[in-house]
């Protein structure tokens, strides 16, 4: 009986997590979890809000902060450093259906321009499947390469190169 | 008597003496190491004209490495009658050229031209040519292209056009010019990248690779009625457009079905069939000269190298073996031996390999140098380089032996194409 | 995570009331403590499976790389098998022509020289036009007979050889020696024919000047000093800077 209760009471929260979602356009990203409480329960509402008021993606400090991903020349597999942010961002498109994010694979210089649109693709499409490994769904991610035809930084030298190897992870707004 | 029949024997006993071992290996002759010594007189009439035309004129000679420019000083002969032979064998000139040039009442630019043989004291050439108002250049070319094509006996190329990308900050063109890289006319203009133009057979066409949808997509596009079309435009990139040489087929890099791979498909898009299946990068197709091969760029050794497939399928063989990597395979227009470019301890290198001997050889000394193709009589070779920090056009014999930078107004020039004979 | 935790704390909040009748607060707590412990270990758990399957997609990464390097060093090793073969091969028939030479020599040495001539016929017959070994050795020979004065045998080979082999690389030394085994025959009429095919064939050829040259010798020994002077006189026009042109010069002069 009380199991049941409790069953009810969740699945009560997690229909409150699922439709709040309309709500979020507001300008402050207020947590959506905060809006649906305040509806139903105002004295607890403006602790929690305090305390969530930031959506984890536009928090300076958090993990999701970081949006690069960044490679060795000539390799498309994702760097064991990186592997954090990309676990911690495929967490939070999977409990953000509504986000969608764009991988955007670049190159350095090096090589044809032909062969750095492939292997950006490449980059681009590897972040895609950890994301999906992670819990993000298809529906959520696109991915597309840039190849060395939007360098960040147009040196001939490794301090630019290793600037321009990277796949960036850009949320639609 | 004795004497001659001891000389002559001599003679050839010293021959043998000296051919005795080298006479069993490869015979090494010195075709084009001769520079053919010409003299190109101004043409008379309508001095402004006349002059403009010697510009293109002997810049395209110089250019093409084969020939050694004869200062004309003093002598200005513009009929044959005119031509007192002695003057120009005396400056060791084997061939002058002279003309006349008007502006007719039209506006049409007409030049009588002749070329003369100083040695046998005879003419080669008699022709008129002409263009419509302004096209003083394209007169100049095709006056080129005859004094090339008979004192070389190979077609010229002069009056052919390239296609380039030009990049200057964010903003993108494709650009198509004549073979000097004059003349410059804009067939598309954006501020997102374009990439990987390649010319139809009969040059009425480009396909090109453009990301104004937001990722890499094929277009094909007209140069009479500018109509365009992106022929191939599915998720991931669709890129490196190569045409068969009937002009039927196109071949393209998909990513939509995993990796970069390549596929075959009419150039409106139609009948697409995927023809490599590596699960590496597959890319950069160009067909034989014949049709029935593909030369492309893989990493599924590790490292990008050139290799070669037949187009109805079946197993790929690499080519490449040098140390460093290579990209963007040409077939030449005879289909003997392909130009790529070659990046080996940080340098990129214009280089070429014969198919039967495998046997590679760099052209260029090392640079920024990327994206070699042939010109269509195989003689000369266009490429990306650079120069004072800019992107620039380049062009080195085939011999490897002359080599050009050529002009451009500003900005990057990038992914050169030498178009087809028209 | 920590939002979750949130949701379940204020769900509870306005829910607990609305049900106070049916259980006592203690117990309440006590159930949230327990599902937010369970949630906090399946949290736990997905993300543990997660890094697990990023570790996979890893290994599967780098197994793709090592697959890849190892496709191009076996596509090296094979390339350089090849290489070596083929070298192997040069070399098997460089040593040939050598040993050949030498044999031809002892040959020479032990029996009488009309000997030799059916000896050399049978070489050329069981020559196989396919074989460039074959070739070399053909034209090997006739040089090798050449050099030791055997004109007549040489002459007959390299006949032989210019039949065989129409479109070998040697045609132009083959052409080139018999003119001098026929000069040297004092055949005139025969070697002006062939050094003559010879520039025919090749009008570029760098043997120019000294084709010219015996072409002369030709026609001064066939009487024809006028024609042989003429021919000189081109060949110093045609190849001042020959060799061939600067003994025609003399020759000139000292025929003045």
């Amino acid at each position: 009986m009380k199991k049941l209760v409790i069953s009810i009471v969740l699945v009560n929260l997690l229909a409150a997590c699922a439709s709040q979602k309309p709500h979020e356009t507001t300008a402050a990203p207020a947590a959506p979890v905060a809006a649906a409480a305040t509806a139903t329960a105002p004295a607890t509402a403006t602790v929690a809000a305090a305390k969530t008021a930031v959506d984890p993606l536009n928090d300076p400090t958090s993990i999701l902060a970081g949006r690069s991903v960044y490679y060795p020349f000539d390799v498309a597999a994702v760097q064991d450093a990186d592997k954090p942010l990309v676990q911690a961002h495929a967490e939070y498109l999977s409990k953000n259906a509504a986000r969608n994010v764009r991988l955007e694979g670049n190159c350095d210089e090096r090589g044809s321009n032909e062969y750095n649109l492939a292997l950006g693709q490449r980059r681009a499409d590897g972040v895609m499947k950890m994301l999906e490994l992670g819990g993000a769904k298809a529906a959520q991610l696109d991915s597309v390469s840039y190849g060395e035809e939007k360098p960040k930084a147009t040196g001939h030298e490794e301090s630019s190169w290793s600037q321009n190897r990277r796949t960036d992870l850009n949320y639609a707004k | 008597m004795q004497k001659i029949l001891f000389t002559v024997l001599g003679v050839l006993m010293l021959l043998h003496a000296s051919m005795a071992r080298a006479a069993l290996s490869i015979e090494i002759i010195g075709a084009g190491e001769h520079q053919i010594p010409v003299s190109i007189v101004p043409f008379g009439g309508d001095e402004k004209l006349g002059l403009a035309i010697n510009e293109v004129v002997t810049g395209d000679l110089l250019r093409s490495g084969l020939f050694r420019l004869v200062d004309p000083a003093g002598k200005s002969p513009h009929e044959a009658a005119e031509v007192h032979y002695p003057d120009w064998q005396v400056r060791g000139t084997e061939a002058l050229a002279i003309g006349t040039v008007s502006a007719q009442a039209d506006r049409r630019i007409v030049a009588r031209f002749r070329m003369l043989d100083v040695v046998k004291q005879v003419e080669l050439i008699g022709q008129a040519v002409s263009a419509g108002d302004g096209q003083i250049r394209a007169v100049g070319h095709r006056i080129a292209d005859l004094i090339y094509e008979k004192l070389t006996g190979n077609k010229g190329v002069f009056s052919t056009r390239i296609a380039y990308v030009n990049r200057q900050g964010k903003m993108f063109s494709l650009i198509v010019a004549d073979s000097d890289g004059h003349n410059e006319q804009v067939v598309l203009k954006q501020n997102e990248p374009i990439m990987s133009p390649s010319w139809s057979p009969d040059g009425s066409h480009l396909a090109y690779v453009s990301f104004e949808t937001g990722h890499a997509a094929v277009f094909v596009q007209s140069l009479y009625t500018h109509q365009r079309k992106a022929v191939a435009n599915f998720r991931g990139s669709n890129s490196a457009p190569a045409w068969s040489p009937d002009g039927k087929q196109l071949a393209v890099v998909l990513t939509r079905d995993g990796s970069s791979q390549i596929y075959l498909m009419r150039p409106d898009g139609g009948e697409i069939r995927r023809i490599s299946f590596s699960g590496a990068i597959d890319t950069e197709p160009n067909f034989s000269p014949d049709g029935t091969s593909l030369l492309f760029t893989s990493d599924r050794g590790g490292s990008a190298q050139v290799y070669r497939m037949p187009v109805a399928g079946g197993a790929a063989q690499r080519l490449t073996f040098a140390a460093g990597s290579s990209y963007s395979p040409r077939h030449s227009p005879d289909g003997k031996s392909f130009v790529f470019t070659h990046l080996s301890g940080g340098r990129f290198y214009i280089s070429v390999q014969d198919f039967q001997t495998g046997q590679m050889e760099a052209l260029t000394e090392g640079g920024w140098e990327k994206k070699p193709s042939f010109a269509p009589n195989g003689k000369l070779i266009l490429f990306a380089s650079e120069a004072r920090g800019r992107g620039i056009l380049a062009t080195v014999s085939s011999d490897g032996r002359v080599k050009q930078h050529m002009f451009t107004q500003s900005g990057d020039a990038r992914e050169p194409v030498w178009g087809p004979h028209l | 995570m920590l939002k979750l935790r949130v949701l379940i704390f204020l769900g509870l909040c306005f829910a607990v009331p609305a049900q106070a009748g049916l259980f006592s607060d203690d117990d309440a707590r006590k159930q949230i403590q327990q599902v937010e412990a369970r949630v906090l270990i399946l949290e736990e758990l997905g993300k543990q499976q997660t890094k697990s399957i990023f570790d996979l997609q890893g290994q599967i990464d780098i197994l793709n790389g090592e697959l890849r390097k190892l496709r191009g060093q076996n596509e090296e090793l094979a390339h350089g098998l090849q290489e070596a073969e083929k070298r192997e091969k040069d070399f098997y028939v460089d040593l040939d022509a050598r040993l050949r030479h030498f044999e031809a020599i002892e040959a020479e040495a032990v029996k009488p020289v009309d000997v030799v001539a059916p000896a050399v016929a049978d070489a050329t017959a069981v020559a196989d036009p396919d074989d460039p070994a074959a070739e070399n050795r053909a034209i090997e020979t006739a040089y090798d007979l050449l050099k030791s004065g055997q004109y007549a045998d040489s002459a007959k080979t390299l006949q032989a050889f210019l039949e065989k082999y129409p479109g070998s690389v040697h045609v132009s030394n083959a052409r080139y020696w018999l003119g001098s085994a026929q000069f040297a025959l004092k055949d005139y009429k025969e070697a002006l024919v062939t050094y003559r095919s010879l520039l025919k064939a090749e009008p570029n050829t760098a043997k120019a000047p000294d084709v010219l040259f015996a072409i002369a010798g030709c026609q001064y020994e066939l009487k024809a000093i006028a024609r042989a002077t003429a021919t000189l006189k081109q060949l110093i026009a045609d190849y001042p800077d020959s060799a061939a042109a600067a003994k025609a010069k003399k020759l000139i002069a000292e025929s003045k």
